[in-house]
């Protein structure tokens, strides 16, 4: 490993593979890549994905349906369910009896029953929607890539599902290493995991903050089931949104969320 | 491999710099196996210059021997004034010798050395390296969502801006840009990644699956 942090790959790699970047930061490029081994893998490895994507046949996307059409589309859907759940409700209204019931189940004093059932029903819903089992952890196998020893030691304990030890561990990652960004996503999940949503939404907001990052998609993501778990579904729309509109791995999995976040705002 | 080591900015360290003159000063006295090691650790990035300044694959597999060869000739010779810049020195060598190329076509070429006592620049072990790489780019690019295949081929192949391509594929531009981001960063994780060559990294952190 040497002592480059990449800083130099990540701002030039794509221009110069380009051939966009400027005579005198290729030439600054070059210097730094031709004694600097990760950086020239990374030249190569680019290099070498251009060349094969410029033999392959080109396939353009479908074309998205424009907004009149798709908006003309979606009113239509939405005036059909409204129909359809106004109908069930005429068809399938409740007898008289279990309506009567209702007073009795509420608490002595509340003049709100209806209302407090259906939110706790709604609220029960959205804890049940939340998500809070640990993201798998793939260790980097790389030859000569060992990394900050405290992120391995924690990354032992997190995949022993040891959490509090891996709080612990990966607590010590230096900030100014490579290695503290996924540090402190996994600190957040550790936390979530041990139920302490504050702490883990701070650290998975600083994952969140620092920007376009491997974890950052993960990170917006479980801020969205640490709010579902709060029964705070305006803030798990909220990261839900974001994390759709990554497109990543968890695009799936947040549209579903986000289809079964029971209408009704906030409940807290 | 022998590789100088670089600071943040690129500049080369103490230690390299003794390195660079043990190279030249062995090689201008003759000794092959400084030629190998000069060969060894030059050629990969020289290829990756040329490649990445003429776009040209075929182009670069002519040049990245006529530059070695004049490298070499040129430190048998002691043309290195200054030992520690002998990065600097190759990069000027691979530079010259592609304008040269695309100046061809309105001068003679000039005529090049080609001593009998080279070192081997057909480097077999690197072609199989080169194989494997573009086997697993193909890898790559199979796992590789259709959508930011496009965008990586509208990027890399086509050279055209994130506006550009959103407009093009009617997406927005920072889903482009996180989209080719990601992309970028799954390909060379990709091809470095399962290399069994693959050479030392900078520090990489664990991905969530």
């Amino acid at each position: 490993m040497t002592d480059c942090t990449g800083t130099l790959a990540s701002r030039y790699l794509e221009q110069y593979i380009q051939g966009t970047l400027s005579e005198r930061e290729s030439q600054k490029f070059e210097e730094h890549f031709f004694g600097c081994p990760s950086c020239l893998a990374q030249v190569e490895a680019l290099q070498v994905v251009a060349l094969k994507l410029g033999g392959q046949p080109r396939k353009m996307p479908k074309t998205p349906i424009p907004w009149p059409v798709r908006g003309s589309a979606l009113a239509a859907l939405a005036a059909m369910m409204i129909i359809g759940f106004l109908g069930f409700r005429v068809l399938y209204r409740p007898a008289g009896p279990s309506v009567a019931k209702v007073p009795s189940v509420s608490a002595p004093g509340s003049g709100n029953s209806l209302k407090s059932d259906a939110a706790s029903l709604a609220s029960s819903t959205m804890s049940r929607l939340a998500d809070l089992t640990l993201p798998a952890f793939q260790p980097p196998n790389l030859r000569g890539q060992n990394g900050d020893p405290h992120f391995s030691a924690g990354m032992k304990a997190y995949n022993r599902l040891d959490c509090r030890s891996a709080v612990d561990i990966l607590s010590q990652v230096p900030a100014q290493d490579d290695d503290s960004l996924a540090a402190q996503f996994y600190i957040g999940v550790c936390q979530m995991q041990l139920k302490e949503l504050a702490a883990a939404s701070s650290s998975l907001r600083n994952v969140d903050s620092a920007g376009d990052s491997p974890q950052q998609e993960a990170a917006l993501y479980y801020l969205a089931q640490i709010a579902l778990a709060r029964n705070d579904s305006t803030t798990a729309r909220h990261y839900l949104a974001r994390t759709i509109s990554l497109r990543g791995d968890f695009l799936v999995r947040a549209r579903a969320e986000l289809a079964g976040i029971p209408a009704g705002g906030a409940l807290q | 491999m022998s590789v100088e080591p670089s600071d943040k900015s690129g500049s080369v360290t103490q230690e390299a710099a003794h390195e660079n003159e043990r190279l030249v000063r062995d090689i201008m006295a003759g000794n092959r196996e400084a030629e190998e090691a000069f060969a060894a650790r030059f050629l990969r990035p020289v290829k990756a210059m040329l490649l990445a300044r003429s776009r040209n694959s075929d182009l670069t597999t002519d040049l990245v021997q006529d530059v070695m060869i004049e490298a070499i000739c040129a430190l048998r010779r002691g043309q290195l004034r200054e030992p520690a810049r002998l990065s600097q020195f190759v990069i000027a060598i691979a530079r010259n010798r592609l304008n040269n190329h695309y100046r061809a076509s309105v001068r003679t070429p000039e005529s090049l050395e080609f001593p009998d006592n080279l070192p081997d620049l057909s480097r077999n072990a690197d072609k199989a390296e080169e194989q494997e790489r573009e086997n697993l780019a193909m890898n790559a690019i199979a796992s590789l969502e259709p959508i930011d295949k496009t965008i990586l081929q509208m990027t890399l192949v086509d050279g055209l801006k994130p506006g550009t391509i959103a407009q093009r594929l009617g997406l927005k531009s920072d889903v482009v840009r996180q989209r080719k981001l990601r992309a970028t960063r799954r390909v060379i994780d990709f091809v470095r990644g399962q290399s069994q060559t693959a050479m030392p990294d900078h520090i990489v952190v664990g991905k969530v699956t």
